[in-house]
């Protein structure tokens, strides 16, 4: 079948939807790391938990959307202000080697939660996203995947913004480029670390939501991240701006492969660029150079 | 201080090795036969393990209460694999070493795979189990195996016969996930559809799990195919599917195999799975009639029970036909003979379990009927008949 321009036109659109989610994902990564130079592997499980407590108020509690997603939010807050107040603020003066296996541990910890309040089986969101589909010209978007794509633009211009002018973007800043500085000018750099994993774990939860309402939800849906650590390594660990690119970038990357190759070769294609890249620019595109590598 | 004497000491020794031979005796010829199972309670296919593992408890305790086999009680020891095949190798190798295991319960292809060669060495056990593999419906390779039910690449065989049935030269894609149980029934599909002068005019692989199905439902879109046919997934991404192709306006009809076809998994994605078609081999017929169907609903008043139930308990029920025949042809209790006596079963009468009379062929029992979910009804409504694959396809 010969391919056609409106083909390429519509596939690059949905893979950008579904970049968008992964950009989301990434700069919920790159907040933690920016802020406490934690390389956290549970980012997927962390939003993994935001979907299903989205779907415990919204199909559980059976309340309505305009407060399932603010309590949902409020919740991951909560979840990931007590994970590094419990888990990751005492090891912050060891090896990062043992913060990163508290990450890993983190992700058993995350999936048991879901599977003993929820059990092991899949489920789908309550329909909260408009059903009719968007028409770009000739170019069909499914309704999900354009809204899913308008609502992380918004919110990574939100993060964006918030980052480059709130005194707390700046606070996070300053503690992520120097700690002992950021301290002695009266920045408090425990609420700092403390600040990012709530933040962090909010960004993820609103991108498991909108994950969830496009595949559904289940304890395996984590590994989602697999992607996303694709993302920021090639974006560069620090590098919201970077998550941003190379999460569209990837995503529209995949969708190509996957409608013009097949979809068995679309972890080859993602896992080939990353390959290059790290032998290239091992920093990522946008990272700091000297990141120091585990 | 009492002295003993030689005599006395060798009277003591010869009582206590026959009062231990004797009940060494007594314990070898304990009356119970028991069963082992490895099904995964916990992990992403628990869903599956635990109404699989209530299915099969529930028919031992039927049995048990109508007098057990051959008089003798089944005794059901399960543990849980978390569908991880390391654990399910342990869990056979920890039964089968503690208990006389004649018949044991794999949870997945890959274990049932990997165990084979043990099972065949050891010649003392037969297993049945969760996987519907086309590779183990082979009695040279898996001799000492059975599948409860037609193997995947006869189901597509059913819902493409079904199609053929409804639409002459009508246009098929098929939507698999890119694992060995995704990629299964492919081959076969195709040979069966050309066979049919049937076109498969697209063949679309997702990876497992995968969220990104809006490019694919492009793809499909410029197919617009008559017929989708998925396999390889338990529910998502088909509902996220069905609905994001009727934005697009699609008429296709969307199809799946057995572990996408269940009630349970079709209310939960409501709306979105209304006119979903699925291959089963169960009888899902609210009003069938037979022993094993109303021992079933007896023991579920007020639940509905998912495939892997109707799966659990059809496994147990072969289990305990071939258990007694072997007994009652006063044979022992071994892989041969049980084989021997589980590809015996020809027209054999489940209860109601199945629909028609059931014959094994090669490892297999290939009979299967295409349903349809109603949304407003939340049920599984038969859409064919009874369709029965032949060796020789």
């Amino acid at each position: 079948m010969a391919i056609e321009f409106i083909d390429i036109v519509e596939t690059s659109l949905a893979g950008l939807g579904t970049g968008s989610l992964m950009a989301l994902t990434g700069v919920a990564f790159v907040i933690i790391y920016k802020a406490t130079k934690v390389i956290n592997l549970a980012i997927g499980e962390m939003l993994m938990i935001g979907a299903f407590v989205f779907y415990g108020f919204s199909a559980g509690l059976a309340l309505p959307i305009w407060a399932s997603v603010p309590a949902t939010l409020v919740v991951a807050a909560l979840i990931g202000g007590v994970i590094e107040r419990t888990m990751i603020r005492p090891l912050l003066k060891d090896n990062p080697v043992s913060v990163f296996m508290v990450t890993i541990g983190l992700t058993s910890v995350l999936i048991g939660v879901v599977e003993l309040v929820w059990s092991a089986e899949p489920r789908r969101l309550p329909e909260f996203l408009p059903q009719q589909p968007v028409l770009l010209g000739d170019a069909f978007i499914p309704s999900k995947t354009a809204y899913s794509f308008l609502i992380a633009s918004a919110v990574m211009a939100v993060l964006i913004t918030v980052f480059a002018f709130w005194r707390g973007g700046i606070a996070l800043r300053a503690t992520a480029t120097d700690r002992a500085a950021a301290s002695s000018v009266g920045i408090d750099v425990p609420g700092v670390f403390s600040f990012s994993w709530m933040l962090a774990a909010t960004v993820a939860a609103l991108a498991g939501i909108l994950v969830g309402s496009v595949g559904g939800i289940s304890s395996a849906m984590g590994l989602f991240g697999l992607s996303v650590f694709v993302v920021v390594i090639v974006g560069g660990l620090d590098s919201i701006l970077g998550a941003l690119i190379a999460g569209l970038f990837i995503g529209w990357l995949e969708a190509m492969v996957g409608r013009f190759l097949g979809g068995e070769f679309k972890l080859l294609a993602t896992f080939s660029i990353l390959l290059i890249v790290l032998v290239v620019r091992p920093y990522g595109l946008f990272g700091t150079h000297e990141i120091e590598r585990l | 201080m009492t002295r003993l004497s030689r005599r006395a000491f060798s009277q003591l020794g010869l009582g206590a090795a026959l009062v231990s031979t004797a009940s060494g005796r007594a314990f070898a010829q304990a009356p119970e036969l028991v069963i082992g199972a490895a099904n995964p309670m916990s992990g992403v296919f628990a869903f599956a393990g635990v109404e699989g593992f209530e299915g099969g408890r529930d028919h031992f305790e039927f049995v048990n209460r109508n007098g057990g086999v051959g008089g003798r009680r089944i005794r059901y020891v399960n543990e849980d694999s978390g569908y991880r095949v390391d654990n399910a190798v342990a869990i056979f190798t920890r039964i089968t070493s503690q208990h006389q295991t004649p018949v044991f319960f794999g949870d997945s292809t890959g274990f049932q795979k990997a165990i084979n060669p043990e099972l065949n060495r050891r010649g003392s056990t037969v297993m049945a189990g969760a996987s519907f593999a086309s590779e183990i419906d082979n009695p040279q390779a898996f001799p000492n195996q059975w599948i409860p039910g037609p193997n995947y690449s006869d189901q597509f065989r059913v819902l493409l016969r079904y199609i053929a049935s409804q639409k002459r030269g009508a246009s098929v894609v098929f939507v698999y996930s890119d694992t060995e149980f995704g990629r299964d029934p492919i081959a076969a599909g195709e040979a069966e559809a050309r066979r049919l002068e049937l076109n498969v005019v697209e063949k679309i692989v997702t990876q497992p799990g995968s969220v990104d199905v809006s490019g694919d439902v492009l793809k499909i879109r410029r197919r617009n195919p008559d017929y989708v046919i998925f396999h390889g997934y338990v529910l998502q991404p088909i509902p996220e599917f069905m609905a994001q192709a009727r934005q697009a306006g699609m008429t296709s009809r969307f199809m799946g195999t057995f572990y996408s076809t269940d009630t349970v998994l079709m209310n939960r994605a409501g709306a979105a799975a209304d006119g979903y078609m699925g291959v089963s081999c169960y009888n899902f017929d609210a009003n069938a009639q037979g022993a094993q169907v109303e021992a079933i609903r007896a023991a579920n008043v007020g639940k509905t029970r998912t495939h892997a139930y109707y799966q659990g308990w059809t496994n147990a029920m072969l289990a305990v036909e071939v258990l007694r025949r072997t007994l009652a042809a006063n044979e022992e209790l071994n892989a041969v003979n049980m084989m021997k006596h589980a590809r015996g079963l020809k027209n054999y009468d489940t209860g109601g379990v199945f629909g028609v009379p059931i014959s094994m062929v090669n490892n297999s029992f290939p009979h299967g009927r295409v349903y349809q979910y109603s949304a407003a009804d939340k049920v599984l409504k038969p859409a064919s008949d009874w369709i029965t694959i032949s060796a020789s396809a």
